[in-house]
């Protein structure tokens, strides 16, 4: 079965000939090592003030063939129709804090709200189910008391001044003598206006207790939201002041503070809070495991009850159909579709076929086959276009630096320098991937751009290695060290073509300075359980990330252990500083500044080997209208697109 | 009566070998449901996913020894926190397991019931079946028996090649090769995809004739070629030759005396057809992505849902009983040699 599944993803639709030229490429490329690109690219200045995102891709249409908006303007939008995409999932629910797939937050997006969204374009934060929002900070004295409000600094005392409202704690400023201080917290605080009128898609009104539930939820342990937990960890308080107004309270600064609000979405208390009188299985008395067993295994979180413009009306094992419901409080935003689709098609290939058929509008998974197949193919190029476009994720394979052959850092950049990931590029991408070297987003602030990728350098590598005392003493063609042969294992899924590729091209390079590579193409829960169990040498995986990486997590020496963040177990002083440092600042400009040090001291230690940033590869009816592209997952908003006939 | 019970009894020690080697391979293949519940391949592991993921093998008896989890799962009883008092448990959910007719829910989606699902895939995967066995009965048959009433012709040839090839042709390769001839890049005659739920009737058919199409030409070419044989032992029998000597027209001859008792073998397969079809939907079902019995199964396999892999183990195995149950039946009903030795 699983050979059936990999065949139809080896050959190109209809094309297997283009699949003879690349595997010929390929070969080519890797018969000539000496032919990568081994000059260092031109060092980019240091983002100094970068933006959070880049914005080159948001012109509408931009990859629509023979498009120019100078000359073409969009014709105006039409209200109706289905448009239908590809989901490569199945989400186990829609109830956000069980299930952070990208495919259910995609979903969501359009049935659902939270109380702030970041603009796909510009990266900003803005209130969408609040109406507006005060952030306010918090002085702690040397008695423990906490006071929240715009702190100004007034000669030898600072003075508290109560910015929000309603119920708020001070009823007028107050003044405390430094002295007094014990630790200042800025933006700590959130006051949120509720919009007025937003209504459940079954009808009752939306209110703060919503809110609050999910808050709570949170913190109940036996509430399946592992995945979002450790989010809300900071946020330590909840309150409601009154019906439409809801306060947070964190209990230290947390660079991720307005970030948390983005995924702060309500739940409906009278659906899913056995102590809310208004939910038909009211249980004044439930614990907090009966709560949690009921949310978990609630029939909403497949029937979902949401907030968004639009509302589930089937949710299938063939995927969802959503309905837009013309009762959105911004009707101006409220999607151009009547009804939205989404199919479920595991195979990309089998979608890129659907889409050359007509039966699908969408898809953002094309294989790099169908990608290129499509360029020469004339049946679909008269019903659908493609384009590319890059959100925060990449490829990388990272070490176990608990294993002693891995755990001397010439050893892991001899690796590096082993790895043609040039030709890897120019052969398996056709130059669409670019090389990255961080697992951070590399159009924002934190992401220094002056760090050059390692260059395809077997000599150098070769000489690294016999540094760490690897060389070939026995004449077997492989270097060793103690009667050793340097030999490392590599997982990867099993299936994944791009990970087949690049392997494939590792091997072989690596077989050149004398080092073996074992590659072990498993199915995935068993590179999951190996790599928590930290049973590997070194894994090959894609990573999505946000667009500010929390690095305490990943990098922090107490992160490393079984099932942690930190799967390369990496340990070291001065880094810990730099990620404690980075998660409690909260001006972006300076957490760029540790961020940027945290970067060229993470490269020079090449516990992963980064990879390549790769491409997201859509195809799209001619028809749909007004695509803008974005480096904020999902990269795209169906919401304003439309279908021109 | 008695061989009614013995059946059942051979019936019922053939399932429970089959619960337990399927839990066995389940259990013993490498992977963990919790895992993958709690880590989400594309990104780093939650800090307190480790916790989350000791709750959920300890709510779902994951951590405890394998001949405790396969009570838990032949059940009656609940042997976990929730379950039965006699065990340990708070009383909650006292029953579990296939003994209580309870298959459970999915680790994944909890609030999905395993029986259910596997009830709305077997509505879509059955009637799939059943055309193509019917597809595949209605040409095997006349094909059988005219390529044995023209033995060594180069009709009977050609068919015999044909057959052979079809059946010799594994099933994912013969969809990926109708997707190329027939599909949106070949022909453009048919749809890739197998979609059923969303479309009218008539879309739903012209999304089936392909995954029919698959599933019936193995099965066609196995009952073609058993019918072939069966023509031709039959046609050797005396009382075949001794019609012929009574000058019956050779109409009747075939039409009475060879093809009514070539049949009964083909009987016999009638029911062995089904179960093959139902299985070998996996195959065609993940092709097509179709939302069927055999493409649960293999997603099931892929996300180590255990019970659900199971349940679609046990149902194929109860129909494959079934089967062999009906084949019997029919051949006992068809041979008067049988209904008498039975009297």
């Amino acid at each position: 079965m699983r050979s059936a599944l990999q065949f139809r993803a080896l050959v190109p639709a209809g094309r297997p000939w283009l699949w003879l030229v690349a595997s010929i490429a390929l070969a080519l490329a890797l018969l000539a090592p000496g032919c990568g690109d081994d000059a260092p690219a031109a060092p980019a200045p240091a983002a100094r003030s970068t933006p959070a995102v880049q914005a080159e891709l948001t012109a509408p249409d931009r990859f629509r063939p023979g498009f120019d908006p100078a000359k073409d303007p969009l014709p105006p939008p039409k209200r109706g129709g289905t448009l239908t995409l590809q989901i490569e999932a199945l989400p186990s629910s829609l109830n956000f804090l069980l299930d952070n797939s990208s495919v259910s937050r995609r979903i969501l997006r359009e049935v659902h709200g939270s109380l702030l969204v970041r603009d796909l374009f510009t990266g900003e934060h803005s209130p969408e189910l609040a109406e507006s929002y005060v952030v306010e900070d918090t002085l702690v004295t040397r008695d423990g008391r906490r006071l929240y409000g715009e702190l100004v600094e007034q000669g030898e005392s600072w003075r508290v001044v109560p910015r929000s409202s309603p119920g708020h704690a001070l009823a007028k400023a107050l003044d405390v003598p430094k002295s007094d201080v014990a630790r200042i917290d800025r933006g700590t605080v959130f006051t949120f206006r509720l919009r007025d009128g937003v209504r459940w898609h079954d009808g009752k009104p939306l209110r703060a207790e919503d809110f609050l539930l999910t808050w709570r939820l949170t913190k109940i342990p036996e509430v399946e939201c592992d995945a979002k937990r450790f989010m809300y960890d900071h946020l330590v308080l909840a309150e409601a002041p009154d019906e439409r107004s809801l306060r947070f309270f964190y209990d230290r600064q947390y660079f991720g503070a307005k970030a948390v609000f983005e995924g702060l979405a309500p739940l409906p208390s009278h659906v899913y809070d056995l102590r809310d009188p208004a939910n038909p299985q009211h249980k004044a008395d439930a614990t907090d495991a009966e709560l949690a067993r009921f949310v978990n295994e609630h029939p909403a979180n497949r029937a979902w009850i949401g907030v968004g413009p639009y509302r589930i009306t089937e949710f299938g094992n063939e995927g969802l159909v959503l309905v837009r419901t013309g009762e959105w409080w911004n009707e101006s935003d409220s999607g151009w579709f009547e009804r939205v689709r989404w199919r479920y098609i595991k195979d990309d290939s089998l979608a890129f076929r659907a889409l050359s058929a007509g039966e699908i509008d969408f898809t953002s998974r094309l294989v790099a086959e169908d990608y290129f197949a499509a360029a020469t193919d004339p049946q679909f190029q008269q019903r659908a276009y493609t384009g590319f476009f890059y959100t925060p994720r990449a490829s990388y394979v990272g070490w176990n630096l608990k294993r002693p052959k891995l755990a001397d850092v010439r050893v892991r950049t001899a690796l590096a320098l082993a790895c043609d990931w040039d030709a890897y590029i120019r052969s398996y991408y056709r130059g669409l991937a670019e090389r990255v070297t961080a697992e951070w987003y590399d159009g924002g602030r934190d992401y220094d751009r002056s760090i050059v990728p390692l260059p395809f350098d077997l000599k150098r590598a070769k000489a690294l290695l016999a540094e760490a005392g690897w060389y070939d003493r026995d004449g077997y063609g492989l270097v060793d060290k103690e009667g050793e042969p340097l030999s490392i294992g590599l997982l990867t899924q099993a299936g994944n073509r791009s990970g087949e590729v690049f392997v494939q091209s590792f091997q072989q390079t690596l077989a050149q300075v004398g080092v073996r590579l074992d590659v072990q193409a498993l199915e995935w829960p068993v590179v999951v359980e190996r790599v928590n169990q930290r049973d590997f040498d070194g894994v090959f995986k894609v990573w999505i990330f946000p667009l500010e990486s929390d690095p305490f997590q990943r990098w922090h020496s107490s992160q490393v252990g079984v099932g942690t963040a930190n799967e390369c177990s990496f340990s070291a002083p001065d880094v810990d500083r730099l990620t404690e440092a980075y998660v409690a600042e909260i001006d972006p400009e300076r957490r760029g500044e540790i961020s940027r040090e945290l970067h060229r001291r993470l490269y020079a230690e090449q516990a992963y080997l980064y990879g390549v940033k790769v491409p997201h590869k859509f195809g799209i009816d001619l028809r749909i209208r007004n695509v803008r592209l974005s480096a904020i997952d999902p990269g795209y908003r169906v919401r304003d697109w439309y279908r021109a006939e | 009566m008695r061989a009614l019970v013995l059946r059942l009894l051979r019936a019922a020690a053939t399932l429970f070998g089959l619960v337990l080697v399927t839990f066995l391979l389940l259990r013993l293949a490498p992977g963990d449901p919790a895992a993958l519940r709690f880590a989400d391949p594309t990104t780093s592991p939650a800090p307190g996913a480790l916790e989350a993921i000791a709750r959920f093998r300890e709510a779902h008896l994951l951590d405890r020894a394998l001949p405790v989890q396969f009570l838990q799962y032949l059940g009656p009883f609940d042997l976990s926190a929730r379950g039965h008092e006699w065990f340990g448990g708070s009383g909650e959910h006292r029953w579990n397991g296939l003994l209580a007719f309870d298959l459970g829910h999915e680790y994944l989606r909890p609030s999905v019931s395993i029986a259910s699902e596997l009830g709305q895939r077997l509505c879509v995967t059955i009637p799939l079946a059943l055309v193509s066995a019917l597809l595949a009965l209605a040409l095997a048959v006349p094909l059988g028996i005219a390529q044995a009433l023209r033995r060594g012709s180069a009709f009977d040839v050609v068919a015999s090649l044909t057959t052979l090839t079809l059946y010799s042709t594994p099933v994912f390769w013969g969809a990926l090769l109708l997707l190329a001839a027939f599909g949106p890049a070949g022909l453009g005659l048919f749809p890739v995809m197998g979609s059923q739920a969303f479309e009218t009737f008539g879309g739903a058919v012209r999304h089936s004739v392909l995954p029919v199409v698959c599933m019936s030409y193995g099965a066609l070419a196995y009952v073609s070629r058993q019918m072939r044989s069966a023509v031709l032992e039959t046609v050797r029998q005396d009382y075949v030759l001794a019609a012929r000597a009574r000058g019956l027209p050779e109409r009747a001859v075939v039409l009475r005396h060879i093809v009514r008792n070539s049949l009964l073998p083909a009987l016999t397969l009638v029911g062995q057809v089904l179960p093959w079809l139902v299985g070998g939907s996996l195959v065609v079902e993940t092709v097509f992505e179709i939302p069927g019995m055999g493409k649960y199964a293999f997603d099931s396999l892929e996300r180590r849902e255990y019970d659900a892999v199971a349940a679609c183990v046990l149902v194929s195995g109860v129909m494959t009983l079934a089967g062999l149950a009906l084949s019997d039946f029919l051949y006992a009903r068809f041979d008067p040699r049988l209904r008498h030795g039975d009297s």
